[in-house]
């Protein structure tokens, strides 16, 4: 709960009464009765309204839109952002058609077009890949800086390895730019990330899982340096056969998850790292700094993922 | 002033209602509202301390919900043991389900204090409950539930079911 006084002002809105039909009065003094006037949803303040709301999933807060003038507006403050087919689609279209696409991208457009672009929580776009998203998805991009998103999921399944990834324009999520720096939590899956010259990174970025993404071994180096509040990372499928090595201090690492990467070499400065995870090929670590260390699991890379990866 | 206690030898608190209602509970049922614990703390108006922007009826009903999870909380009685905590989980559950089963208005004056008040676990169950409502309800049962007026023309909310005909499949 953001603050503790915050229904201030609302509750004070009973209203008091003069009741003189009491059979008692006091000694003339007219008796003083609370009448408790009826608060509907839009009289609660702003943050609870988002807290019930974002119970709710995206259909449902949708379909509010036609209780009443004042409920449509119910959507624009809606902080649980997720799109995939199952919770954007309507189901008449077959996955990986041209039409399942439009309707994809038509109704999260609709959806972001009627938000207000605040309080938002979460953001997530999970989804088949094509060319035709990658418009789309520059825009929903921007809608997460300009919104102050904190968690930032988006997974695109590729139909094919041979289809080029999305690149994530990870400039507009830059915290030098001023936007995103509430990012707390990033989740990228088949996207690829360049970073730009000028990169101020995510300071306040607690945890980042990246799943076959790609990144050149210089790039995912200077992105996890900007991370110095990272407390939990995991890079699976990271397929480049190179060193996987932080210089900088990572202070706050207490989770660390290596799955199934080619890499040569692992080396972080985490002073305060709790658990290491390294499912895969065994590879020189150094870990040398992790004093806290107490859980350690290798494990190897499953037969039935040799061939997928 | 001195602090009274209670049967069973702990501190006692009074809150006192807007309207001037006196209720009296553990030190440990108070302190679950963050608001109370900081007064007490402070030592300010210890040991009974005014809530002007609470009425007796509802504060009725907070004392109540203190009073059960303060009793149950882990460790109140002294066992610790994993089924004596599992069958107080049990019937926390049973008694917030049936606590939070009340009409709107309560139901939101409830949560109003709650925040007020600063007791999460209450306004959680609040406003889970306020969900509830709205979860698997046609338009209709809502509007009934909440007391809401519809004020579209039946040609607007044909519009609006139109453009979000993704959310309205099926219903």
């Amino acid at each position: 709960m953001k603050d503790a006084a915050g229904g201030e002002g609302h509750s004070a809105v009973q209203a008091m009464e003069v009741d003189r039909s009491g059979s008692q009065p006091c000694q003339g003094k007219p008796v003083f009765k609370k009448r408790r006037e009826k608060l509907q949803f839009f009289d609660l303040p702003i943050d609870m309204q988002c807290k019930i709301l974002s119970e709710l999933t995206l259909k449902e807060v949708v379909r509010t839109s036609v209780l009443s003038a004042k409920w449509r507006s119910a959507r624009t403050m809606y902080p649980k952002l997720r799109f995939d087919a199952d919770t954007i689609c309507s189901g008449r279209n077959k996955c990986w058609s041209k039409q399942h696409t439009e309707e994809f991208i038509k109704n999260v457009n609709s959806v972001l077009k009627e938000h207000n672009g605040s309080f938002v929580e979460n953001f997530e776009v999970g989804f088949e890949f094509n060319g035709e998203l990658v418009t789309h998805l520059d825009n929903w991009a921007r809608f997460v800086a300009a919104s102050q998103t904190k968690n930032l999921v988006l997974v695109l399944v590729p139909a094919n390895t041979s289809v080029p990834r999305y690149s994530l324009p990870v400039e507009l999520l830059d915290s030098g730019t001023g936007f995103s720096v509430r990012l707390q939590h990033i989740h990228l899956g088949f996207v690829s990330i360049k970073l730009p010259v000028q990169f101020s990174g995510f300071p306040n970025l607690r945890k980042l899982d990246l799943d076959l993404v790609h990144v050149t071994a210089k790039d995912l180096q200077d992105l996890l340096s900007t991370c110095s509040n990272l407390e939990s990372l995991r890079i699976m499928g990271w397929l480049l056969h190179a060193e996987l090595r932080v210089p900088n201090p990572l202070c706050n690492l207490r989770y660390l998850c290596v799955q199934y990467c080619n890499n040569t070499k692992i080396e972080f400065h985490a002073q305060r790292l709790k658990t290491f995870v390294l499912n895969g090929e065994p590879v020189p670590i150094n870990l040398a700094e992790s004093l806290e260390l107490e859980n350690v699991d290798f494990s190897p890379k499953p037969k039935f993922l040799l061939n997928m990866l | 002033m001195a602090a009274a206690e209670g049967s069973d030898g702990g501190k006692m608190i009074v809150l006192i209602s807007a309207d001037g209602q006196r209720f009296e509970l553990p030190e440990a049922a108070a302190k679950l509202s963050q608001i109370v614990l900081y007064m007490i703390e402070d030592g300010c108006c210890y040991p009974s301390i005014p809530l002007p922007k609470v009425d007796g009826v509802i504060l009725a009903k907070i004392v109540e919900y203190c009073n059960k999870h303060a009793a149950l909380s882990s460790g109140a009685d002294g066992s610790s043991d994993a089924a004596s905590e599992r069958s107080k989980e049990r019937e926390l559950k049973i008694f917030d389900a049936e606590f939070i089963d009340v009409d709107v208005t309560t139901l939101f004056d409830v949560m109003m204090a709650a925040n007020y008040l600063n007791i999460k676990g209450l306004l959680d169950l609040a406003c889970q409950r306020t969900a509830d409502l709205i979860k698997g309800k046609s338009p209709e049962q809502i509007r009934q539930t909440f007391g809401i007026k519809n004020d579209f023309t039946p040609e607007e909310e044909a519009a609006i079911r139109k453009e979000n005909a993704w959310a309205f499949d099926n219903i």
